[in-house]
């Protein structure tokens, strides 16, 4: 089994997880962000490198010290780090429990992945863009039926508390009336660790890319 | 101070910390670089390899070791690093994404042991 990765990035402390964590942005997501700050994940052509879960840990262990002192370990992000569900379970299974697992993720996946998943990671950090259909549509170029129904298997799953929601203000395309309607279709779910964030609209469309 | 400083002073004591728990003997120096700081060095990372080194001999031993959760409170030894994030939940954004063949071509460099792109250690916003 081997994955595209993107990027590597070590020693991150305070940004996307509890700890020290290091980053492994996987390629290819199911959606075309607007204002993607990757958009080099979606590009074949990206110089990526595929590596095994036996690989990546075989990389990542040089910070297990601190993946350890810390209560840290690795977050996956992309891209969509989902569609790499048996991926992400394999590596758990090599790199043991003591390492915090976590998913930076949109949740627009298939069921099967996410339930792939879900037992192998500690914590979700869900970016749900909009819940308005029709908002999320127009930003993303997708569907957002498969969110929820997958944010509802996480309520069921009794995971609510395990994951934090980013909610976005997103220029162009909502107002913070829509945030606060999005946070109060999500707390009415049952979730209610809430990450309220404003999107960064300069980047997309430099021509370089985010290199 | 720059970020990548307030991590490599942050990495230092969760060495300093792990040295201790585990009465080994650590000596370190301030760190002198006065140019942009990736967040770790050669310097570093060989002072985190000693420590793996001292800790698997007291494990051959049959030493108890303690490491796991001696660090936790992240926050309370790097306060900066959480309170200077207007974003809390990070990203790679322009910069910071490292193109993983580049990860290996710079090991030389004098202050990065890791990916050597500008901005690699950043505090940023996912959005996928």
């Amino acid at each position: 089994m081997k994955a595209d990765i993107a990027g590597i990035s070590r020693l991150r402390i305070g940004v996307d997880g509890e700890g020290v964590t290091t980053l492994v942005a996987f390629m290819l997501c199911p959606l075309q962000c607007k204002y993607c700050l990757n958009p080099q994940t979606l590009s074949m052509s990206y110089p990526s490198k595929s590596y095994t879960p036996e690989e990546l840990y075989a990389e990542l262990k040089i910070d297990a010290l601190y993946f350890l002192a810390t209560g840290g370990g690795v977050t996956f992000g992309g891209g969509e780090p989902l569609l790499r569900a048996p991926f992400i379970a394999e590596f758990r299974s090599i790199c043991g429990k003591e390492w915090k697992l976590n998913l930076e993720t949109s949740l627009n996946v298939s069921r099967d992945l996410l339930e792939t998943a879900a037992p192998c990671v500690d914590s979700f950090i869900v970016d749900i863009k909009d819940m308005n259909p029709e908002t999320y549509a127009s930003y993303t170029g997708g569907s957002n039926s498969g969110v929820l129904e997958n944010l509802r298997y996480l309520v069921d799953a009794g995971r609510a508390e395990s994951c934090v929601i980013k909610v976005p203000l997103i220029p162009g395309y909502n107002s913070k009336e829509a945030v606060e309607a999005s946070m109060s279709a999500l707390k009415s779910m049952g979730f209610n660790n809430f990450d309220k964030l404003k999107y960064k609209t300069e980047i997309h469309g430099k021509g370089k890319g985010n290199l | 101070m720059e970020r990548g400083k307030e991590i490599c002073k942050a990495l230092k004591e969760i060495r300093r910390r792990i040295a201790i728990e585990n009465d080994i003997e650590f000596v370190t120096s301030e760190c002198r670089h006065k140019g942009h700081c990736q967040g770790t060095c050669p310097k570093c990372e060989a002072e985190i390899r000693y420590l793996e080194e001292q800790l698997e001999s007291r494990r051959r031993l049959g030493k108890v070791t303690r490491v796991v959760g001696l660090s936790v409170g992240l926050a309370a030894i790097a306060p900066v690093l959480f309170t200077a994030c207007d974003q809390p939940s990070g990203y790679l954004v322009e910069g910071d994404m490292p193109a993983i063949e580049e990860q290996t071509e710079n090991n030389n460099q004098e202050q990065t042991s890791q990916s050597p792109l500008e901005g690699d250690i950043v505090d940023s916003t996912p959005q996928n």
